[in-house]
């Protein structure tokens, strides 16, 4: 066997799993630290070529005097060799961290060690910042392409099998406007396909695959496998992936690493469910380092340890081999952690110790209390609404499922802090498939109305939009209203009147397609005028989001896309719009997933937070270890009130990296500031990370408090709401947890807020030359609190983020002992603004446009699920 | 610029201190193969201690063993070096078969939907004529492939907004390679083609800015999109998969020469293989060696 090629093929096949350095290795935390430490800016030049041995040897002529602008010239492969190698003037903070690490400690004038990068091997060399031939690069030469050093997260889950077989199954015409149909579609491509490779794998087939490779037989045995896990059958999915494991072993070396891996996340997954995490999953799997358990009750931990043993015994096997891996290494901490021994029994070299998840700051523990509450659905991702649909005052809760064949789930709150569900008597039943809601109130008749978002990341299918009734039954009248077509792939859109007619208007984010701007036109039609509006770009949009960012009286969009820049819609007032996000600065974090304007620091700017979608356990680890990242972060840019943002994610502490889906904000302390929670995760059955609970400090940091605060389901995080349904005054928070595929269904959280002692108030507005459901209306609160002076809070009428709906009712919480002022209403409809005076705290109150007066809304507060555990 | 070396004044002249015959492992990459001399030329890598990476021809003592050699094959094999003589022996192809998480889904997804019944693409053979096709490229204008007959076109296959790294980025680089090592016959005997497998996204503004990217000479390098079922078509011409996949695209990996007659001469899979090897097989097709019998 020739050792170069077989070396050649390792480093190729360990690409995307790390970039190495290669020459001495800094300790990464470390390195990490001095980075910071160092000035930001850096002036580079760069060569590359293709071969370690090459690069050594350029280093040598370096070294002995040659002229680095020559040499790049006659050597470099990169795109910049015709400039000498000329990288210009970079931002640390923006590089990969391999070439992070590499510049550590270089001054003017030196060569770093040599890199491996994925285009060969980098020598880098800093210029004098002076050099006259400095320019400003933005980062964007491929040379720097930090995201290319993404180690993405090994994929075990059947999903993308799933859905290429979706979308090579012949469909019938209009298949996507029939959503049984899509369910048929689905379930027949899935079982033929099993059925055809149960065959080729068959015994009495030997001859057929003899006459494959090994790695055609692995690769059929991987796919089995992964039909399987689609489904949750673990004991036949690894009985396949074992065999896919044992066919790398005997016959490609190469992936048994790979392959040992997917092992471990079988397990791990298998491990879960024999325990009843997908059915019953009490605080086993809620993230909970043990550092943080005040109860001292033993740690609740798997009963039956045998797979989650098994799982450890791969990854350890894998960590021999790869020890810097730190996706296996913390798949390893949480398979400890699932049979209690964590971090105790952990071989300190794969240790990731407790104070990684320490929380800085405590505001109490919440509690799952789901089950007691009767909202014990389980289901793959979703959305969520938490919403009054029928009238009396009490929020009712409404979920939806990704996969074809899921339900919807209906439940109507008792008004004793208990929930019955009421799906089939509400008409709900064929309403399959969807990931994302939304409430409204489209034809103003003040019952909330739903609409479901389909198709999102596969193939187009139409919407529904739910009309209520007003009897507490919905009846879908998409097709009616103008939406079901064309259908298309989204799972996001927003409700805004775009004319202030009084009538809500809707965008709709589409994947790989131009966005809708449905008009209404009076409450039962609407006119798709995207083009006519300039709002029809084609891009991957996965979250829009509508406020009034400049303050002048039109509500404006923003669109958050996964692939490219996002958009900002400035509304020119006549049904068009502008896109200015460059100009704004709010060109987003690429990748982009959630978005939403909130006014994060008071100050009635709406502010906008973008979050970046890498499907990386690597990079959130990263994250946990103050590791430098090669995937962009969050993003927050506050508002300047001048039509432009300034981008603070720094500066607030959100350059963090957490794969979130499902997320939205609300106030979980009624500090006045809004806080944020994240669910975590991509469909893979090793993507086991927190969700995220981040508090807002008085408009200046967010402070990470997931352990104290008990809220880290480890599984799929997708819609998420805010929302008082204990009415005790403080917001808890509905997690919709379900994966992509059937096999990572799991139960709804409902985590109650323990309460904490500050003030608040309910506002309930209703719309009468605004539209009755009053979104866009402004909010403004002017406060005192004991021993401070005045200060405003401000909101904004709607359901929050984009992934997940919380109730349009708005939650202000007010801070300790406070007195309102007043209340400000500024309603878009009648561009009037009503002050209200003498408002008494701790109540729930509804307002209704060009009213004097003011009523209370009767509503006691009741414990979910009625007897409380004693904590 | 690297130029064929011609055997035996080299390799003789490294053995000369040699008094017995010498092994060499050496891997690298067929550019073309003539049965008639029981030769084939290969760009190879650098052998450690005895020559550094080139292109150069070597003799096989036994004819079968170039059987299923074509350009763009990647080979491992022994390279014998004796006092007056040299051969190359235990040729073997090196398949491409990744193991990283793209290709090895796209390799499944592709075995998957086959034996789930999906119809076999025919992608051509090495020697057919590549029929012609039209798509639209960065500055919104049409380009047909027969626009270049007389020239040697290279293509090969990425999306814009690949994340991954040693694909897309690799393989964009290389013709940015091509593109510096051929700047005198570029657009005159040599033009460059990366078609998106991700039309839906990569419209001509979005591969125009991804060009800008590796400074692509828009009259010479072209980066062509179009309509899905025309993308797709071109796709299996050339055997390219491409799934979607939550945003992102499990895609094979593919680079072709195109003669001056329109023939395919080589279709590489994968990125286990150096610019300067793409660019020397390049070289080789834009001037073939006519040997006399």
């Amino acid at each position: 066997m020739n050792v170069r090629t077989t070396t050649a093929i390792v480093l190729v096949a360990l690409g995307t799993l790390a970039v190495s350095a290669i020459g001495p290795r800094t300790p990464p935390l470390a390195a990490s630290a001095q980075a910071t430490a160092s000035s930001d800016e850096v002036s580079l030049r760069v060569i590359v070529v293709d071969s370690a041995e090459k690069a050594q040897r350029i280093v040598a002529r370096l070294n002995a005097g040659e002229d680095f602008v020559a040499l790049a010239h006659a050597e470099s492969i990169d795109p910049t060799a015709d400039a000498g190698g000329l990288l210009g003037k970079v931002t640390r903070s923006t590089l990969p961290a391999v070439l992070k690490d590499a510049l550590v400690a270089l001054g003017p004038g030196q060569l770093s060690a040599v890199v491996q990068i994925p285009t060969g091997f980098a020598i880098l060399k800093v210029v004098d910042a002076s050099d006259p031939s400095n320019i400003n690069m933005n980062a964007d030469t491929p040379t720097l392409a930090t995201e290319a050093s993404v180690r993405y997260v090994i994929d075990v889950s059947g999903l993308v099998e799933a859905e290429a077989l979706l979308q090579a199954a012949p469909k019938a015409a209009d298949w996507s406007q029939d959503l049984r149909g899509i369910c048929q579609v689905r379930r027949q491509s899935l079982d033929a396909s099993r059925r055809s490779l149960e065959a080729f794998l068959s015994p009495d087939q030997q001859n057929l695959r003899a006459s494959r490779s090994p790695f055609d037989v692995m690769q059929a045995q991987f796919a089995l496998a992964q039909l399987h896990a689609y489904d949750g059958r673990m004991d036949r999915a690894l009985e396949h992936y074992r065999q896919a494991y044992e066919t790398a072993r005997a016959g490609v070396p190469a992936a048994t690493l790979r392959m040992e891996e997917a092992l471990g996340v079988a397990y791990l997954h298998k491990s879960g469910m024999e325990n009843g995490v997908d059915r019953a999953p009490g605080e086993l799997f809620l993230f909970r380092p043990p550092f943080d358990d005040r109860s001292g009750r033993p740690r609740q931990s798997f009963a039956k340890r045998g797979d989650s043993e098994k799982a450890m015994a791969h990854f350890l096997s894998f960590l021999k081999q790869k020890p810097d891996d730190l996706e296996v290494r913390w798949l390893l901490n949480l398979a400890y952690m699932s049979i209690g021994a964590y971090p105790d029994k952990v071989p300190a070299a794969h240790l990731i110790p407790p104070s990684a998840f320490a929380s800085k700051e405590d505001i109490g523990r919440f509690r799952d209390v789901a089950p007691q509450a009767g909202v014990n659905v389980v289901a793959t991702a979703g959305g969520v609404i938490v919403d009054d649909f029928t009238g009396n005052g009490r929020f009712d809760l409404v979920t939806s499922n990704f996969d074809s064949c899921g339900p919807m789930h209906y439940f109507r709150n008792n008004g004793d802090g208990t929930f019955i569900e009421r799906t089939s008597a509400a008409g709900l039943d064929g309403q399959l498939g969807g990931l994302n809601m939304l409430q409204t109130d489209y034809n103003n008749d003040g019952c909330r109305d739903i609409l479901v978002l389909r198709g999102g990341w596969e193939v187009p299918q139409r919407n529904s939009l739910l009309r209520n009734n007003c009897d507490g039954i919905f009846t879908d009248v998409t097709a009616a209203s103008g939406l079901a077509k064309p259908a298309t792939a989204t799972q996001t859109a927003a409700w805004a009147d775009v004319n202030n007619d009084g009538l809500l208007d809707l965008f709709v984010g589409n994947e790989d397609r131009a966005a809708q701007l449905f008009l209404n036109r009076g409450g039962s039609t609407f006119e798709e005028i995207a083009h006519a509006a300039g709002v029809d770009r084609v891009a991957f949009s996965k979250g829009v989001s509508a406020a009034d960012y400049d303050n002048d009286g039109f509500v404006d969009f923003y669109v958050s896309n996964f692939k490219g820049t996002n958009f900002l819609y400035r509304n020119n007032h006549d049904n068009t719009f502008t896109e200015r996000a460059r100009e704004a600065g709010v060109p987003g974090p690429g990748h982009g997933f959630a978005t939403w304007f909130f006014d994060y620091d008071n100050d009635s700017w709406p502010d906008l937070f973008a979050t970046s979608y890498f499907t990386s356990v690597d990079e959130s680890v990263r994250t946990y270890l103050g590791l430098a990242h090669n995937a962009a972060t969050l993003k927050l840019y506050k508002n300047l009130g001048n039509g432009t943002f300034r981008d603070v994610t720094r500066d607030v502490g959100l350059d963090k990296v957490f794969m979130p889906m499902g997320a939205n904000f609300g106030d979980v302390d009624n500090d006045g500031f809004l806080d944020i929670y994240l669910g975590t995760g991509n469909p893979s059955y090793g993507s086991l990370l927190p969700n995220v609970l981040l508090h807002n400090k008085q408009g200046t940091t967010f402070v990470d408090i997931t352990a104290s605060s008990g809220t880290g389901e480890l599984h799929k995080g997708h819609g998420v709401a805010f929302a008082d349904l204990d009415g005790d005054g403080d917001e808890d928070i509905v997690a919709e947890t379900g994966g992509a595929t059937p096999g990572d269904s799991h139960p709804l959280r409902l985590f109650e807020n323990p309460g904490h002692g500050n003030d608040w108030i309910n506002l309930r507005l209703v719309g009468v030359r605004t539209n009755r459901a009053a979104i866009g209306a402004r909010v403004t609160l002017t406060v005192e609190n004991e021993g401070r002076g005045r200060r405003s809070i401000h909101r904004t009428v709607g359901s929050g983020g984009s992934f997940g709906a919380s109730p349009l009712e708005q939650h202000v919480g007010l801070g300790p002992a406070a007195r309102i002022v007043t209340l400000e209403i500024w309603w878009p409809g009648s561009n009037t603004r009503q002050r209200i005076t003498g408002l008494g705290t701790n109540q729930s109150v509804e307002i209704t446009e060009l009213m004097r007066s003011y009523t209370s809304i009767e509503r006691h507060p009741v414990r979910l699920g009625g007897t409380r555990q004693t904590p | 610029m690297r130029r064929i070396v011609e055997l035996t004044a080299l390799v003789l002249l490294a053995v000369q201190a040699s008094v017995v015959a010498q092994d060499y492992a050496v891997s690298g990459m067929v550019l073309s193969v003539d049965r008639a001399r029981n030769t084939f030329t290969a760009s190879i890598q650098a052998i450690p201690g005895f020559m550094s990476a080139m292109a150069m021809p070597f003799e096989v003592r036994q004819r079968k063993e170039l059987d299923g050699l074509v350009p763009g094959t990647a080979v491992t094999f022994k390279l014998v070096v004796e006092r007056n003589s040299s051969h190359a022996e235990l040729i073997r192809i090196v398949k491409y078969q990744s193991v990283e998480q793209d290709p090895l889904a796209a390799s499944r997804l592709k075995l998957l939907t086959r034996i789930a019944g999906a119809p076999p693409p025919q992608a051509l053979a090495i020697g057919e004529t590549v029929p012609d096709f039209r798509l639209i490229d960065q500055k919104r204008q049409a380009i047909a492939l027969s626009d270049f007959r007389g020239k040697v076109v290279a293509v090969n296959f990425v999306y814009t907004s690949c994340p991954l790294p040693n694909f897309c980025l690799r393989i964009a680089n290389n013709f940015s390679v091509l593109q510096r090592r051929f700047k005198a016959q570029l657009g005159r005997d040599l033009v460059l083609l990366t078609v998106t497998f991700d039309p839906s996204h990569d419209t001509p503004e979005v591969l125009a800015e991804y060009g800008r990217r590796w400074n692509a000479d828009v009259a010479s390098w072209h980066f062509l999109t179009g309509p899905v079922p025309d993308i797709q078509h071109v796709c299996h011409l050339f055997g390219v998969d491409a799934f979607a996949d939550e945003g992102v695209m499990n895609h094979s990996l593919h680079t072709a020469l195109i003669d001056r007659q329109g023939r395919l001469v080589a279709n590489i899979e994968g990125n286990q293989f150096t610019a300067d090897q793409l660019g020397d097989l390049t070289q080789a097709v834009l001037n073939p060696t006519t040997r006399r019998r």
